[in-house]
């Protein structure tokens, strides 16, 4: 009887996923596992060589290396996340408007490139031993500032990376927390103490959300654990794939990597426990600042600034003397070109990657149903996979559909035989594929604010779900849709190793720009492009500023 | 004042998306004009047959603006477009062999010999014969069925402090492994291919066990874990970190002609050794070129390459980027010529990439990071 | 009859009991029925059901003839003409109120469009409001709003949930009463969801009363929940 009903059931909700939002889910969505179900399928059809020897010599490496990476890279992010976003959204202290948003500003410097950069501030030709010595005769021994190391690597993602923590934590402090925090205030509790014992507490939710992204980051990085010497995962990956020319100990090695990141979402929803970190009500009132005096003030001042200055400032400037070290040799019309490549597959990419998440965010959220909980899942599943990986899928799935369109290629008359896998399609779903999470973080949050009942109460007055959307959801999603754009249009420019594998012929970005130089040891000559990558995120930091303070009020 | 901010950022980025709209379309016209040469050409082809023109696709793992500059003088002179995808040697093999028949790659270029003997047995090049590459490229340089060709050679040397090393007692890479260097020597991760080619070459002179024995000699003598990039090996020496380094010779040239004063300082304070000059002779890779097996435009590849071989290309390759010419008529550049004549090792290059997963797990297991 | 459900069965997926179940009821057309329930009795479902905004698992749906829910039936939501006003209201919040009220006046004639929210605004007696943004009215005159939306496009059917319960007492007589006289001078067939015994006697024609999904005939009801349990003999409607 049960049995007979749920089917009924079944038969019965199809006509309501028979729309055009469902339709496009379930596409996007498809079109998002193939190329990587093509990964894991590769997993049981060959068995791996050297799995035996990677798991003697190599694993025990990666095990430790990831997870000191992880614990202290969380750890700081977390204690210079938090620290600031309270600094900020509590007190009143000089410059406190201009740290607010510069803060952020460390996002908008790739960390393989401030890796090379603050590599050549510190080592032995580098600005600040080059001073000693030659201004003041001082020599000290070079180790006390080599940076190449497991340290090294944990202090550039800690201070390029602790802004997903901070922003987060900030938006939260900012709107949710006030009634809490100033009632701990009037009980008399002392700063430190309302820190530790109420704030901390109340935004573990936004916290443990930033450090989450923070860490997936650091797992998927290739650029800077490789050239610090720090073998993890993703070199592991390249190296047995590559070198050993051993794709399933690479599989093998990428489904490790991966239990680790589902480890880690699985972590973090325990320890945001039930309740979202955007929970707001009608009655949320942002936290009233109070005025540091005198000393305290500046010491505040003084830790905002040091952030300031070793997350974006002095990287900045080393940068810009570079440049004009080499700007005669390397500048050219060229980088016209490659500035509007970057700008154009960013904004392209981004633009989809809004599209898509907004489709299935819109799908998830009017079909409460497993199936559509799934469909938002898998959105993450790019996010999680270093880029090389998914390269790999996507690519092996183009050179098959090339196949398959073959016939028509002949028909139209194209010449080439893979027409889309060498084209700029390729490249930009791959971006679609690796950033939608984002993306659809952005529009998800969105859509949990307003909730349901404006789409319904406009669907009650005769608007279809489409008309709904562009009339009445649209319009409420400003916010969240603009900023979801620009996180992904920032990750999308910073992006490299995607571009560089899946590029089509003569077509370069600024990051496979700097690549090209820094790949070869010449740093200096890649400081234009990434100079120029650096202003543009900037730009885009500064405006999602801006959306998000609009946002607030 | 919120929203003057807002319009100022709006305002600036949009101005940063004009300007480069301007430069798009600047380049735009350029390909569609481009285009249109390439169109008439085309039709010129098939008028009369023989005709040169057209294009060829290239597949390079180096990275040197100078050989875009070469690649520019070949479409000058011959009137054959080159297209271009850069990329790490190690991708642009898994690419190709991805796309297998249909790709449009008719040249793969990598900087490695061991990753020519990979795509070779991956089949992925096909056989060129042509006079002209014989009589340019020495044999040994050549793979034997004639599959991939050298353009350049670089030596893996042992560069020394000065003052603080005796040159008497460091003539073989064996050497670095005495206890007179124990903490003192300085050498890259075993991720990198230079040293992966380096053990396999020792793998193919001395055996696995010899291999394997220095390999661990290295890491027991190694001043500190593996880290940076070759230059980074140098800068270390002259800051006192170690004594010895183990690096490629055109990274030496490139220091002390950099732009940098003080990387300048730095390569002057080093010597170089050309090692195993008594026994079996200094490790030398190559950047080489190979056809594509699913080329489309063999003619013009065999050209490309031709031209490549040839006095004027290889001349350049000598002079912008320290780099030995393969062609033995053409001399080295100047400095390299003051570092003087060595004896080069005698093994058939493909045998760094038959070694090279074997080199890897030596270097796993003796613990080389 | 003008609306008739029958056998309605409905369970959220995240819980595993049922929260309408076996639900039967019968309206003429121009009466106004009261649904009354405690809180998670599965009143405010029934609406959801009635409007298309969940998928019942059984049952079926007939209003003024036209079959909205079957086995092979399904309306979507914007097709079924059912005015409903929700409990918070949901205004848009970017639009002020005469564009909230012409919101649902698409398949009207342009030139009808205005003079139509003129109409229902001065039903609310809310003429003079129209240009203002919703928060900048009071809970009473929003509320008030969204009747005026939901009354617009003049809908064969009229849904009500808990309509008054963001009010304060003094307005919530006040409205109870108007609202009563408005749904009987436009012949508005109603049924509106409270859990307050008293609205339901001022307004509701008839009351219906629910209890675990399914819905008992008010006059087999005793007054309190004690003597309810006492009295197992409740009408069931079938």
């Amino acid at each position: 009887m049960e049995k007979d009903v749920s089917s009924l059931n079944v038969r019965r909700r199809l006509p309501a996923y028979r729309n055009g939002w469902s339709i496009l889910s379930f596409i996007i969505v498809i079109l998002i596992l193939i190329p990587n179900v093509t990964i894991l399928f590769n997993f049981f059809t060959e068995k791996a060589e050297n799995w035996g020897h990677i798991t003697e010599y190599i694993l025990p490496d990666l095990l430790k290396n990831t997870g000191l990476l992880i614990a202290f890279t969380g750890l700081l992010t977390i204690i210079i996340g938090t620290s600031l976003a309270w600094l900020i959204s509590a007190y009143d202290f000089p410059l406190k408007k201009f740290f607010k948003w510069a803060l952020i500003l460390p996002l908008a410097i790739p960390p393989y490139i401030a890796g090379y950069t603050y590599n050549g501030i510190l080592n032995y030709t580098g600005v600040i031993q080059t001073t000693l010595r030659n201004t003041w005769g001082i020599e000290v021994e070079q180790k006390y500032f080599d940076i190449l190391n497991l340290p090294g690597a944990v202090f550039i993602f800690t201070l390029f990376l602790y802004p997903y923590v901070y922003t987060i934590t900030r938006a939260f402090l900012a709107n949710q927390s006030a009634s809490l925090i100033e009632n701990a205030r009037l009980l008399g509790g002392s700063p430190l103490e309302v820190f530790f014992r109420v704030v901390l507490p109340v935004s573990r939710g936004a916290v443990v959300g930033g450090v989450s992204l923070v860490l997936l980051e650091v797992l998927n990085d290739y650029g800077v654990v490789q050239y610090f010497g720090v073998p993890t995962f993703s070199t592991a990956i390249f190296q047995t794939w590559f070198g050993m020319n051993d794709l399933n100990s690479a599989i093998k090695l990428s489904a490790t990597l991966m239990f680790i990141v589902f480890s880690i979402l699985i972590l973090e929803k325990l320890l945001r426990g039930r309740k979202k970190y955007a929970a707001t009500t009608a009655k949320a009132r942002p936290l009233r600042a109070i005025p540091l005096s005198g000393g305290r003030g500046w010491a505040a001042f003084s830790y905002c600034l040091a952030i300031f200055l070793l997350g974006f400032l002095i990287p900045l400037i080393q940068l810009v003397d570079w440049m004009f070290l080499t700007f005669e040799k390397v500048a050219s019309s060229e980088f016209l070109t490659l500035i509007w490549n970057s700008l154009f597959v960013s904004l392209t990419g981004a633009l989809l990657i809004v599209f898509f998440a907004v489709i299935i965010g819109n799908f998830a959220r009017t079909h409460q149903s497993r199936l559509s909980k799934s469909a938002a899942k898998v959105t993450i599943l790019g996010y999680s996979i270093p880029g090389a990986v998914i390269a790999v899928g996507i690519s092996t799935v183009f050179i098959d559909l090339d196949s398959g369109l073959s016939r028509f290629y002949e028909m139209t008359g194209v010449e080439s035989r893979l027409f889309l896998s060498t084209s700029i399609v390729i490249l930009i779903s791959s971006y679609i594929i690796r950033f939608l999470a984002i993306g659809y973080n952005s529009v998800e949050s969105g859509f949990d604010k307003i909730g349901n009942k404006y789409t319904e109460a406009s669907r009650m007055l005769g608007m279809n779900m489409t008309k709904t959307f562009f009339k009445v959801d649209v319009r409420m999603l400003r916010a969240p849709l603009i900023s979801g754009f620009l996180l992904a249009f920032i990750e999308i420019i910073k992006e490299l190793p995607l571009t560089l594998i899946l590029r089509p012929f003569n077509f370069g970005t600024l990051s496979t720009n700097a690549f090209k130089y820094a790949s070869d040891e010449q740093i200096h000559e890649a400081a234009l492009s990434s100079l120029i990558i650096v202003l543009i995120s900037a730009a885009a930091v500064f405006i999602f500023h801006q959306v998000l303070e609009k946002e607030s009020n | 004042m919120r929203n003057k901010w807002l319009m100022l950022g709006l305002t600036l980025l949009l101005s940063v998306f004009v300007l480069a709209a301007c430069g798009g379309g600047e380049q735009e016209e350029d390909t569609s004009s481009d285009q249109e040469t390439a169109d008439t050409e085309e039709t010129s082809e098939e008028n009369a047959s023989e005709e040169t023109g057209g294009e060829v696709n290239l597949y390079t793992g180096r990275h040197y603006d100078t050989d875009q500059e070469l690649y520019d003088t070949f479409t000058e002179e011959t009137g054959i477009e080159v297209n271009v995808i850069e990329g790490d040697d190690d991708e642009l093999i898994a690419r190709l062999d991805r796309e297998g028949e249909a790709s449009e790659a008719d040249l793969l270029i990598t900087a490695d010999a061991g990753r020519l003997h990979r795509a070779k047995s991956q089949d992925l090049l096909q056989s060129l014969e042509s006079d002209t590459l014989n009589e340019n490229i020495p044999e040994k340089f050549r793979d034997p069925d004639n599959n991939w060709f050298g353009l350049t050679k670089r030596a893996r040397v042992i560069a020394y402090h000065k003052e603080r090393v005796d040159e008497e007692n460091l003539q073989t890479y064996m050497d670095l492994t005495n206890e007179e260097y124990q903490d003192k020597v300085l050498i890259r991760s075993s991720s990198n291919i230079y040293n992966q080619s380096l053990v396999a070459s020792m793998i193919a002179t001395e055996g696995e066990d010899a291999a394997k024995e220095w390999a661990q000699g290295i890491v027991d003598n190694m001043a500190r874990d593996p880290q940076g990039g070759d230059r980074d090996q140098a800068k270390a020496v002259a800051a006192g970190e170690g004594d010895v380094a183990v690096m490629n010779t055109y990274y030496l040239g490139k220091m002390l002609n950099s732009e940098d004063e003080e990387e300048v300082k730095v390569a002057e304070q080093l010597g170089i050794i050309f090692p195993n000059q008594d026994s079996t002779g200094t490790h030398v890779n190559i950047s080489g070129i190979g056809v594509t097996a699913s080329s489309k435009n063999t003619e013009n590849a065999q050209k490309f390459i031709e031209f490549l071989s040839g006095e004027e290309a290889q001349k350049q390759f000598a002079e912008a980027n320290y780099e030995y010419p393969v062609n033995p008529d053409v001399e080295a550049s100047e400095l390299l010529q003051s570092w003087g004549e060595f004896k080069e090792q005698d093994i058939s290059l493909n045998e760094l990439g038959e070694n090279n997963d074997r080199a890897i797990q030596i270097m796993n297991e003796v613990g080389w990071k | 009859m003008y609306v008739e459900i029958k056998d309605l069965c409905f369970g959220y997926t995240n819980s595993k009991e049922r929260t309408v179940h076996d639900f039967n009821l019968d309206i003429e057309q121009g009466e106004i029925i009261s649904i009354l329930g405690e809180s998670g009795s599965g009143k405010s479902t029934v609406l959801r059901l009635l409007c298309g905004l969940e998928i019942p698992e059984k049952g079926t749906i007939h209003i003024a003839g036209r079959t909205m829910t079957d086995d092979r039936t399904f309306v979507a939501p914007e097709k079924r003409g059912i005015g409903i006003v929700f409990q918070d209201y949901a205004l848009f919040p970017h639009m002020t109120v005469y564009e909230n009220v012409k919101f649902g006046l698409k398949a009207w004639k342009r030139k009808d469009r205005s003079r139509r929210v003129q109409e229902v605004l001065e039903l609310v007696n809310m003429g003079d409001y129209s240009k203002r943004y919703p928060h900048e009215l009071s809970g009473g005159q929003q509320q008030r709003i969204a009747l005026a939306r939901s009354l617009a496009p003049a809908p064969e059917l009229l849904l009500l949930d808990e309509p008054f319960s963001n009010l304060d007492a003094d307005l919530q007589v006040k409205i109870r009463n108007e609202l009563k006289a408005i749904l009987k001078q436009t012949g508005t067939t109603c049924i509106f969801v409270t859990h307050d015994r008293e609205d339901s006697r001022a307004l509701a024609d008839r009351m219906v009363t629910m209890r675990d999904g399914a819905s008992y005939d008010w006059d087999s009801l005793c007054t309190t929940r004690e003597e309810e349990s006492q009295k197992p003999e409740l009408v069931r409607l079938k």
